[in-house]
This record gives structure tokens, C-alpha cells and sequence, in this order.
């Protein structure tokens, strides 16, 4: 076993230890008995007396249900990482390891997979019993609840790593307000931008759009399918690749933090 | 050949120097004592010499090598002062991951872990909770970790720190066994009888400065202790 799985191994049991993941687990079990229900419901609604097409309606519940709990595992795993790796440095903990023949960033980055592994198994249980129900009960296609999992988890990587990297400098309250900023901002953006005109939206928000992680818009468009008659849109590959690059300067970011860090 | 150098080092934070010009070596097989008073430099000598920190000025090696390649604390064995592990792991798993980080693996791994608990004292204690431990039976977790896989160099920070005198003999009895077994050992330390005892030289540090270092026959002069010269070269 190489040095990073015995230390991703090592993160992965203690970000088990923690209590807060027992109160994840706990919140994940209740999520799961709602979104049972949630997924469940199959309304008609009608419009001036006219019945709506029902599919159209499960559509649209569905992306819903799907983006709501995407974003929330997006700000568990953001969360769950503003602490896993500065613990250790305040602690001391991590000398201990670094005394070792450990390489900085396979550290960091162990750190990093053992509170991702918690977060996206929370996620991969939240939002794989959603997808299930909704294919299976609404008859949904799967492909595109599988893709929008992908573009989460993705996502998942990128906000958690920022967070780890930012832990670094940044007291863990602050972490958590820039985790909660990060993904209500950028869901704003892409909200604004989806249902505004172009003209009318701010230049902010659309640049964070258009340029920022594509934390609800990529799952957005991966969900798109499911609505009758629609198909991935044609910026799909485009998002999605924005949402690996965000992911991949997440780690790079993590990793040049810990690097330049000197350990107490 | 040398197993630790540090030629000329300054190390400073802010605008105060915690080492100014600092030199001193290790040598295989050999045991230095590093002493100096609370602030002198010597945790910090030790974060410069494991690569947690880099010089403001000189160059440190260690096994020939920059300390942040890792493949310098190869066969190092650390012991820190504070031993920091998470409150809920295993006392067995704590040092299981010494050793894997160490480079052991499988079935050698589990039975050198067992065989180190039981050396340091703790055959009946592994499946203990590190937060359940005494200070001074964490000490002996740090031992066991800093100790599993045989290292080449040993590098020891206040190493009777809250140990008993019983587990402060333990611990010299440790410090001897791996020096028989050709281990060079670096302990920094408070505890003059320590030093004396485990090393054959001594560097004392003194506000960030090397006040003396050599064979402690040669830093302490005629009809005087380790402690008279210590208190003569730090100026009290």
C-alpha cells in the first residue's frame, strides 16, 4: 500500500471519528425519507383549467430535487474539509507523518480524500436513491442523473479543495461562510443567467456564469434530457470541462498551499 | 560520513532570529545532545533539520540531502515533543502507520507493531484510545512510532517529557539499544543527567547562537559538570 492510501485510509477513519458525521448520517437518513416522498409525487397541474403535461411536471421536479440535494452535497463536502487538514497542523499531528519519507501534497491531498470519501458516499447515497426513485417512479431516463452525479461530484472536489487550501490561512468560521458564499453565489449566477434576460443580467453575475465552477449549471444541463423533447445542450461538453478544470485547480491549489506552509 | 548538517543557518520570523549562524553535524553512530535554554533554537534546529521549515540563510542536510526531499527522512525516526495523535485512534493503529509510512508492509508490519508495543511497555494497551492515554503513556506511542523500523537516525525532542522515572529509564534504555544497533541519535533536551548519559556530544545553543559544541569531555573543563558549563556558557 503506497504512502497516500495509508494515509487517505488514516483521513477516511478520522473524518469517520468525528461527530459531525454522525449527525451527517443522521441528516442524510432524514433527507432520504423526504426525498422518498418528494420523488414520489406525481401532481397534474392545470393552467386556466387546462391540464398540463404530467411528464413535463415530473421534469421539472425532478431537476429541482436533484439540483437542491446536489447543492447540499456540494456544502457538506465543502464543509467536512474546511477542518480535516488544519487539525492535523495545529495539532501537530501532522509532523508526525511528515517526519516520514511523505511527500507534502500526497498528504494534503490524502487529507483531502479521506473527508471527500464521506462526502460524496453521503452524496452518492443522497443522490443515487433520488435517482432511482425518480427513474424508476417518473420513468426519467438515467443517463442524465448519472451525468449530473458525475458533474457534482466534480464540483464536490472543487469547493472542498479550495476550502482545504484556504484552512490553511483562515480561521474555520470564515471557511464556512466562503463555502456557503461560493455555491449560493455561483447557483445565483447560473439562476440569473438561465431565466433572465442576457441584457439584464449584472456583469457580475455573469461572468461568474460564464467563468466561475459551474457548481448548479452543469448539473442543470446534465439534467436537461430529462425534460420531453430536449436534449443536452450544446455547451454541455464545454461546461462540464470548465467544471473538471475548476476541479483540477482546486487540487493544484490545495497542493502549492501546503507546500510553501512551514509546520509548527 | 555525516547523517545531519547545518552549515551557517539563520532561521528567523518576523524580525527576530531564532538561529543566527548556526553549525553543527552528525555523524553515523554518533549521539549529540542539543541543549539550550527555553528559546534558544533547538525545536527549531529540529523543524529546519525534518523539512517543516526552510532557512532564512545556509543550507541544512540531512542523509546528504535537503531535508523537503523525502527521500531525505528515509530511516528517520522522529520524536516529537508534544505527541499529537487524534484523541480516537488505536493505539495499535497509530503506529501501525508509522511503520507503513516507514516503508513495512504485511505480515512484517503487524508483527514488528506488535513486538514494538511490547518493547515500549504497551502489549496490554493496544487497543486503547490515544485520548484515554496518560501524557506519559503517549510519550512511550511516540517512542514506539519514532522507534518502529529500525532508523538510521534517531531524532528525539525532550525525550523524558512526562515520563515517570521508571519511563525515564525505559526510554534510556531504548536510546541506548537503538545506538548498540548503530542508529545515530540527535536529542534535544532540557535534561543535562539526559544528555550525559545517551550522547557523546553536546551543541548548546544560546539565544539562537551556538555558544559551545563538541565532545562533551572537550565543552566542559577540568572538575566541572555538564551543568557547571552549561550555566558558564549561557551566561546565568
Amino acid at each position: 500500500m503506497s504512502a497516500f492510501l495509508l494515509l487517505w485510509r488514516e483521513a477516511l477513519l478520522d473524518a469517520l471519528r468525528r461527530k459531525l458525521v454522525a449527525a451527517i448520517a443522521a441528516a442524510s437518513l432524514l433527507s432520504l425519507l423526504m426525498l422518498n416522498q418528494c420523488a414520489g409525487c406525481a401532481p397534474v397541474p392545470t393552467v386556466n383549467g387546462v391540464a398540463q403535461d404530467p411528464g413535463n411536471t415530473a421534469a421539472f421536479v425532478g431537476i429541482a430535487l436533484m439540483i437542491v440535494v446536489g447543492l447540499w452535497v456540494v456544502t457538506l463536502a465543502g464543509l467536512l474539509a474546511s477542518d480535516h487538514h488544519a487539525q492535523t497542523l495545529e495539532d501537530g499531528h501532522a509532523t508526525t507523518a511528515l517526519a516520514r519519507p511523505v511527500r507534502r501534497h500526497e498528504f494534503a491531498l490524502a487529507r483531502l480524500a479521506g473527508a471527500l470519501s464521506v462526502g460524496l458516499g453521503a452524496g452518492l447515497l443522497l443522490l443515487g436513491a433520488t435517482s432511482f426513485w425518480l427513474t424508476t417512479r417518473n420513468g426519467l431516463p438515467a443517463e442524465p442523473a448519472a451525468l449530473a452525479v458525475l458533474a457534482c461530484f466534480l464540483s464536490c472536489i472543487t469547493v472542498a479543495a479550495f476550502a482545504m487550501a484556504a484552512s490553511l490561512a483562515l480561521p474555520r468560521l470564515a471557511i464556512w461562510l466562503l463555502v456557503l458564499g461560493l455555491v449560493f453565489i455561483t447557483s445565483l449566477a447560473s439562476g440569473v443567467s438561465l431565466l433572465a434576460p442576457a441584457e439584464s443580467v449584472p456583469t457580475l453575475l455573469s461572468a461568474i456564469d460564464r467563468f466561475g465552477p459551474p457548481i448548479a449549471s452543469a448539473m442543470l444541463r446534465a439534467l436537461a434530457p430529462w425534460v420531453p423533447g430536449a436534449s443536452l445542450p450544446a455547451d454541455f461538453a464545454a461546461v462540464f470541462a470548465r467544471s473538471l478544470v475548476w476541479a483540477v485547480l482546486g487540487l493544484a491549489s490545495l497542493a502549492a498551499a501546503f507546500r510553501k506552509i512551514e509546520l509548527r | 560520513m555525516n547523517l545531519l548538517e547545518l552549515r551557517n543557518v539563520t532561521k528567523g520570523y518576523g524580525g527576530r532570529l531564532a538561529l543566527d549562524g548556526v553549525s553543527f553535524e552528525l555523524a553515523e553512530g554518533s549521539a549529540l545532545g542539543l541543549l539550550g535554554p527555553n528559546g534558544a533554537g533547538k525545536t527549531t534546529a529540529l523543524r529546519l533539520l525534518l523539512g517543516f521549515a526552510a532557512p532564512s540563510r545556509g543550507e541544512v542536510r540531512l542523509r546528504g540531502r535537503d531535508p523537503r526531499d523525502p527521500e531525505a527522512r528515509r530511516g528517520v525516526g522522529f520524536l516529537p515533543e508534544r505527541v499529537s495523535l487524534p484523541e480516537r485512534a488505536r493505539v495499535a493503529s497509530a503506529v501501525r502507520l508509522s511503520a507503513g509510512l516507514a516503508g513495512m508492509r504485511g505480515a512484517d508490519r503487524d508483527a514488528a507493531v506488535a513486538e514494538m508495543l511490547d518493547y515500549v511497555g504497551l502489549g496490554e494497551r493496544t487497543g486503547d484510545r490515544i485520548g484515554d492515554l496518560s501524557k506519559g503513556l503517549r510519550q512511550r506511542v511516540g517512542f514506539a512510532m519514532a522507534l518502529i523500523g529500525r532508523p538510521a537516525l534517531l531524532l528525539l525532542d525532550e525525550p523524558t517529557s512526562g515520563l515517570d522515572p521508571l519511563g525515564i529509564r525505559d526510554a534510556r534504555g531504548w536510546i541506548q539499544r537503538a545506538r548498540d544497533e548503530g542508529a545515530a541519535v540527535l536529542v534535544s533536551s532540557h535534561g543535562l543527567s539526559e544528555i550525559e548519559r545517551t550522547c557523546d556530544r553536546v551543541a548548546i545553543l544560546h539565544d539562537g547562537q551556538l555558544a559551545a559544541s563538541g565532545a562533551i569531555a572537550e565543552v566542559v573543563r577540568e572538575n566541572e559538570s555538564l551543568e557547571d558549563a552549561f550555566v558558564r556558557l549561557v551566561g546565568e
